[in-house]
């Protein structure tokens, strides 16, 4: 008779049941001289509300860095740090890169080869050699 | 066999005993020059006969030396015959005027007596001879104001106007615009009376309306010819200084004469209450010479101090200061339409705000100025360029979304560490060991931390 699979306490996995944004704060930089920060400038006047509105999870603050690039930067729940340059770039380019700051987990970025992952175990159990069909020496 | 040069041959040639110098390497160089076989210099002179004449001089020199001290001898022997221990005046090529000390020759000059001590004799070179030839570069008072002073666009607006007016009255009067810049008292007056005057320009003629006739007269008058007059003026008021303290001497002596008649008239010893005459003129050829001094150091040195130097400049940029905020507006704006075609104008106008106030148009600014309006517009105050914390939106955004915080300067991890509340625990811990809180402990470095 074969063993019955054990089993195990469902593990706890961001977005089933719940989910918890893992970008906490955003800082936006700017520089009120340098052309540069043009578009960061428009941002924060025309984006920025609504942008913050929609997300209330992530803390939104602004603050100037003269005579620097602009820079948007997202701290994260695993305590690490993503920075992008926006300098020169367009209000929406700026929305662009600071939902793509949102949505990011705070991980390093690795080359996804296997597309599907699972945290379930095998259905088929573990392969055991005094399992199964006993073979016949 | 190595080859030998042609003197060591004929050396070798010439000595008896060849053998212990052939053994040597070396030879010195006066063996070799004592059996060279040519001429060791050219030269017309032997060496010994040059070496002479270098330690004890050749004939000529000798000559020449002689003529020399013929002449001085002659010279002090003339200046002597003048009687002359005294200071002998000298003009150098650019007018300036030098006292330059007589030589003297005890030999000579019989009535020199030579000192025989140090005591009160010049030392150069000591403090006190450095005090007392001061020749004022420390002292040096330049044409701007070492400082600037900083005005409203109102006040800026009413000097323009005011130093305008001047120039172009000076222009219109045909006398020389740059007299503008030559130094004179500060009077309120003059600037409420130029402030009534009217500049426009119409068909590109510069047209000066004056309240009154004299304003004209008065505006010009005020502004000396030149520095030539202005040192007139000064020396003609000194004459007339001079005559009133000769009446007053005068008038003096003919009260102690009376006094004196009187006395004797009464039998009374005449006791004089005054200082005596011969007092009286020894301190006024002391003034005199005073003054002479004065006179001849004045153009050249300034013997101000440099505190006192200081103090004057506060005081004339005090006394601009109370000029320009006591004067009136112009009348109108309409003398800011007026165009600086010509140079002269612009520059003497330019000169004058520079000398007044110390402000200084850059090259190209003051290039491309073409009306009073550029001027105007190059010298008021720019407003500060409009920060994005400060808009009303960006101040309203907290209100309205909560979770967006608006910081008006920059953050620092100071900021981050104070928002934690751990910064207090770091600040004591540098305190305690007595390291800089931020910044460096280099010399001029910027840190607020305190440095046991």
């Amino acid at each position: 008779m074969p063993l019955t699979a054990l089993r195990s306490v469902a593990k706890p996995q961001n977005g089933v049941g719940a989910f918890i944004l893992q970008c906490k704060r955003l800082d936006f930089h700017y520089c009120d001289w340098a052309g540069s920060s043009r578009g960061m400038n428009a941002f924060l006047k025309s984006h920025l509300e609504a942008f913050a509105r929609a997300n209330p999870q992530i803390e939104v603050t602004v603050s100037p860095r003269p005579g620097r690039h602009p820079v948007l930067r997202g701290s994260y729940v695993n305590g690490k740090e993503k920075s992008i340059c926006v300098r020169n770039m367009e209000p929406n380019q700026i929305l662009e890169k600071a939902t793509l700051l949102r949505n990011a987990s705070g991980e390093k970025l690795k080359r996804v080869t296997r597309p599907v992952k699972s945290l379930n175990e095998s259905v088929r159990g573990i392969w055991d050699p005094f399992h199964g069909q006993k073979y016949q020496v | 066999m190595p080859r030998l040069p042609i003197s060591e041959q004929a050396l070798r040639l010439a000595l008896t005993r060849p053998s212990t110098f052939a053994q040597s390497n070396y030879v010195c160089r006066t063996c070799i020059r004592q059996y060279h076989p040519t001429p060791v210099l050219r030269a017309e002179l032997p060496f010994w006969k040059r070496l002479q004449h270098s330690i004890f001089g050749s004939p000529e020199q000798k000559v020449a030396t002689e003529k020399r001290e013929e002449a001085h001898q002659k010279h002090i022997q003339e200046l002597a015959d003048k009687g002359g221990t005294e200071m002998q005046p000298y003009t150098d090529n650019e007018g300036r005027k030098w006292q330059i000390a007589a030589v003297v020759d005890p030999s000579i000059n019989k009535q020199y007596v030579q000192a025989q001590r140090w005591d009160g004799l010049q030392w150069i070179g000591t403090k006190e001879w450095v005090a007392l030839n001061n020749d004022g570069k420390e002292a040096y008072v330049g044409f701007n104001p070492r400082r600037k002073l900083d005005l409203t666009n109102a006040q800026w607006n009413r000097l323009l106007h005011h130093v305008a007016v001047e120039v172009l009255t000076l222009a219109q009067a045909g006398r020389d615009v740059n007299a503008v810049h030559l130094e004179r008292p500060l009077n309120v007056e003059e600037w409420m009376r130029s402030a009534r005057v009217q500049i426009k320009e119409t068909n590109g003629v510069i047209e000066l309306q004056f309240p009154t006739e004299d304003t004209q007269e008065l505006i010009v008058n005020a502004v000396p010819q030149s520095l030539a007059e202005e040192i007139m003026i000064a020396a003609k008021q000194a004459e007339e200084a001079a005559e009133a303290a000769a009446e007053a001497e005068k008038a003096a002596a003919a009260v102690e004469e009376a006094a004196r008649a009187d006395a004797e008239a009464k039998g009374i010893p005449y006791e004089p209450a005054e200082a005596p005459l011969e007092k009286v003129e020894e301190e006024a050829e002391a003034e005199a010479e005073a003054e002479a001094e004065e006179e001849v150091e004045a153009p050249f040195v300034d013997r101000r101090s440099a505190k006192e130097i200081s103090a004057a400049e506060k005081l004339y940029m005090r006394q601009i200061r109370d000029a320009v905020r006591r004067s009136a507006s112009p009348v109108n704006n309409e003398w800011l339409r007026t165009s600086l075609a010509a140079p002269a104008v612009k520059l003497a106008i330019l000169k004058r705000v520079t000398q007044l106030t110390g402000h200084r148009l850059p090259d190209p600014v003051m290039t491309s100025a073409t009306s009073m309006s550029d001027l105007y517009l190059a010298f008021k105050i720019k407003p500060q360029p409009k920060k994005l914390a400060d808009e009303r939106r960006m101040h309203n955004l907290n209100l309205d979304v909560p979770n967006i915080t608006v910081h008006p300067v920059r953050q620092t991890p100071i900021h981050k560490d104070r928002e934690v509340g751990r910064w207090k625990v770091i600040e004591q811990e540098l305190i305690n060991k007595g390291l800089p809180i931020t910044g460096s402990r280099y010399q001029h470095a910027k840190t607020t931390s305190p440095i046991f």
